[in-house]
């Protein structure tokens, strides 16, 4: 089987600064990819080149098998992408913003419609199609976000924290579909903070700091090399320095 | 500490006088007066109305807002001067100096009354503290009265010191009398409206409305500015005389007026004795109105304005597959996909969009007023009809102006559809596999067009066809493809974003300034050329041709814009 996502020796830096130094990774069809590292070490780049959202970088990035700078509309069909608690033309209806998505995506009206009045149900936001999104709370907004990613039926799908602002029966709802999504076939690239989640959701986790990977393997194996400890210990003790432990006390000891 | 400006030092300085009252209330002095420092602090850094409808753009930090606030207050002001000019009959001049001041004074209330009398930070900032009750609405008061204050103070001056020296200096302090207490009689009426506003809609509506109060104020200061000097001119007002009858009992500014009037030449009519009494009165009795039933209710109210999200998102069923008259034209006027999208995007962008409203619906005012003004030149409607017809020579110049003149707003209308407070939201372009922006920029055009050009051009047809017959129509047409082709000309000469994905502080104001003049130059020649082919029918349909299909293959060239032209926020 072909791997679905590769990079290969990817570099990218902002303004002389290296952000991502020889990333290598090949992704096979049907994989949940926990892509985890600490603020700024690299993987909203990595995202936002998967997306072809940046082109300026060294490397090989293939999606689908397509270049990503080759053929970039040819990747970006294939793929779904759900942002982080992004901004939406909020005056918009859902079924406005979608529809708009799907002309975007160059998707039949008619499917569209289908689409999203049952995601949308499935969510419980059947009866807010025609509202304008500037009064949704921000778990709504997640969830059209979500459908948005989700609507055209991308064969690999690329989260960003997509479970931000969700309450806890939503959270279910995703985890679950993610497991669901990768039975059939779908390829997930999860970015995310949250250990807990990424710990239960991917087969494969990747760990980055300063830009290069430092583990690479499932949590299963993780444990067996680093110990057995949850994720959280495992990434603390691979991108933290050892002021981890001493943050604490020095803030309290601002009082003395 | 904060630094606070000179005005707003010597405001808080006279405000803080009577402590010992504030102390008698359970007032903490010292925090009061940390509060109030830190909150006129803030009012000196936040755009004010005036900025709010302006064109110009601010990329440094508003640091001195007070003083361009006081500074727009005053020049104002000084149009009121003209009320004393306006009659003989003082009477007649003081109803029209308070119709003035209390409409200005409350228009500019209104539109950042919100800001100023509910800051729900305060509930996260100053109510978790150990700051008393008495501390806090009294805090919130004095910062009313300050604000007020400084609107109130230099709208009033030249008005206070035109009529010490023309009336003498009884008459000056009447008319101080007379603009304290239709200031308080004002901040009733504000007080009124915002209930009555927020009684019939929601809180999220309130702030549709407050920008319609703001778009309607910008057009009127304009139109002020514009027309009332013409009034003169023509003498219109010089002998009128307001007089005395019984139904200018319910007009404020009459009561305040006759408070002028008794004080420069005694009167004794019954009418001019009561509406002098209600001057006194009715501020009286709206205070205690307000803070009787009106204030209670109204901080709660208020709250839910600024609220974060409004209402509860509640379901609800709406109409189904109707064909809308945006689907309609998107049907004619557009190629499917892309392009259609676009052009349904911004055409209920353009119509939801705060910030777009607020800028180009003045621009529909200004024109309205520009009509107005070049036909204020003839007083009577067969002037007008006269001054239209095709026949007479003297007509072209109108009739050009009357076609032309549209284009502002089509011009105004595709300098702002770039902007957009969500301009984040333009990830979306990104992501999507959309192989060229052409479509999207020439849905967006088209929308403007069909949204803001093609119902001015109807009832500019229908107004020439009815004084001149279907002749008029080859015009119309004729105007319409230049003016077609100078929107397309905006957009691909000067539009570096996609619609709605710049930020709204990113306006580099002195190159659009540039592109602008360009345009408009532009503009009059290609109205020029109308105006010179006017007398020759053949001349004009070459003409309407020539920039018909100039206009065609530009919009076929926008429709092939590259990526590598645009900018947009990647997310």
């Amino acid at each position: 089987m072909e791997p679905i996502i590769v990079l290969k020796n990817l570099w990218k830096s902002y303004s002389g600064t290296p952000v991502l130094k020889g990333i290598n990774l090949s992704v096979m069809p049907g994989q949940v990819i926990g892509y985890i590292g600490p603020n700024g070490a690299g993987k909203s780049t990595t995202v936002k080149i998967l997306c072809g959202l940046l082109s300026d970088f060294e490397g090989e990035v293939l999606v689908a098998g397509k270049d990503i700078r080759k053929e970039p509309l040819a990747a970006k069909q294939k793929i779904g992408f759900i942002p982080e608690l992004a901004e939406l033309y909020e005056t918009l209806t859902p079924h406005e913003f979608l529809h708009f998505m799907a002309a975007l995506y160059g998707m039949d009206a008619q499917v569209a419609e289908e689409r999203m009045t049952k995601m949308l149900g499935a969510f419980g936001l059947a009866g807010n199609l025609h509202q304008r999104m500037d009064t949704f709370s921000k778990g709504m907004r997640q969830k059209v976000l979500i459908t948005s990613g989700l609507l055209h039926n991308p064969d690999i799908i690329i989260m960003d924290e997509p479970l931000s602002g969700l309450d806890a029966n939503s959270v279910i709802i995703i985890k679950e579909l993610i497991g669901k999504l990768a039975a059939e076939g779908k390829t997930i690239f999860y970015c995310s903070h949250m250990m807990d989640v990424v710990e239960k959701v991917s087969d494969r986790i990747i760990l980055i700091n300063q830009g290069e990977v430092v583990a690479d393997g499932s949590f299963e194996e993780l444990k067996s090399q680093q110990g057995n400890q949850s994720l959280e210990r495992i990434f603390a003790q691979l991108t933290a320095s050892d002021s981890i432990n001493q943050a604490a006390s020095d803030l309290l000891s601002a009082f003395q | 500490m904060p630094k606070l400006n000179i005005i707003n030092q010597s405001l808080l300085g006279a405000f803080m006088l009577p402590k010992a009252l504030y102390r008698k209330a359970g007032a903490n002095t010292t925090q009061l007066r940390t509060i109030l420092e830190y909150k006129l602090m803030m009012d000196d850094r936040r755009p004010n109305s005036f900025h709010q409808t302006s064109h110009k753009k601010q990329d440094k930090q508003i640091s001195m807002a007070t003083l361009g606030t006081m500074l727009m207050s005053l020049l104002m002001g000084l149009l009121f001067i003209i009320a004393f000019f306006a009659s003989e009959d003082v009477l007649t001049c003081g109803v029209i100096y308070f119709s003035m001041f209390i409409i200005m004074l409350a228009l500019t209330l209104i539109t950042d009354f919100t800001n100023v009398l509910i800051d729900i930070r305060d509930n996260f900032i100053i109510l978790p503290k150990p700051v008393n009750d008495a501390t806090f609405v009294i805090a919130r008061i004095v910062h009313i009265s300050i604000h007020v204050c400084k609107l109130m103070l230099p709208m009033a001056l030249p008005g206070l010191i035109t009529a010490f020296v023309k009336l003498g200096p009884i008459a000056g302090i009447a008319l101080l009398a007379g603009v304290l207490l239709s200031t308080v009689f004002t901040i009733f009426l504000i007080n009124a409206i915002y209930l009555l506003v927020l009684k019939v809609s929601s809180p999220q509506k309130f702030k549709n409305i407050i920008s319609y109060i703001q778009i309607v104020f910008a057009v009127l200061i304009y139109g002020g500015y514009q027309i009332v000097p013409r009034l003169f001119e023509k003498s219109i007002l010089k002998n009128a005389v307001i007089g005395e009858a019984p139904a200018l009992l319910l007009a404020p500014p009459y009561w305040f007026a006759a408070l002028l009037k008794e004080s420069t030449q005694f009167s004794t009519h019954p009418v001019v004795l009561m509406a002098a009494a209600l001057a006194l009165l009715m501020p009286v009795l709206g205070i205690y109105v307000v803070v009787r039933f009106f204030a209670p209710t109204f901080n709660q109210k208020l709250a839910q304005i600024s609220g974060s999200s409004g209402e509860a998102a509640v379901a609800k069923k709406v109409a189904g597959n109707r064909t809308t008259y945006s689907q309609m034209m998107a049907n004619l006027f557009t190629n499917k996909g892309i392009e259609q999208a676009s052009f349904l995007f911004s055409w209920r962008m353009m119509l939801r969009n705060r910030d777009f409203k607020l800028k180009v619906y003045p621009a529909i005012g200004y024109m309205l007023v520009i009509f107005a003004v070049s036909f204020l030149r003839d007083n009577s409607l067969s002037d007008v009809a006269e001054e239209l017809d095709l026949t007479s020579r003297k007509s072209n110049i109108t009739i050009m102006m009357l076609l032309y003149i549209t284009g502002l707003v089509s011009i105004t209308s595709l300098g702002q559809m770039n902007f957009s407070e969500h301009y984040k939201a333009a990830w979306m372009f990104r992501v999507t596999p959309v192989a060229t922006p052409g479509p999207i920029l020439s849905g967006a055009v088209k929308a403007s067009i069909i949204q803001f050009q093609l119902p001015a051009f109807m009832l500019v047809a229908v107004l020439l066809t009815i004084i001149n017959g279907p002749m008029a129509l080859l015009h119309v047409a004729v105007a319409f493809c230049n003016l077609s082709l100078m929107a397309v000309a905006l957009v691909m000469f000067s539009n570096d974003y996609l619609p709605w994905s710049a930020p709204v502080n990113k306006n580099n104001q002195g190159s659009s300034v540039m592109k602008t003049l360009a345009l408009m130059f532009a503009l009059s020649i290609l109205g020029l050329l109308h105006s010179l082919a006017f007398p020759y029918w053949w001349a004009c349909v070459a003409l309407g041709v020539l920039a018909g299909a100039a206009a065609w293959f530009s919009f076929r060239d926008l429709q092939k814009t590259g990526w590598n032209r645009m900018k947009t926020y990647q997310y």
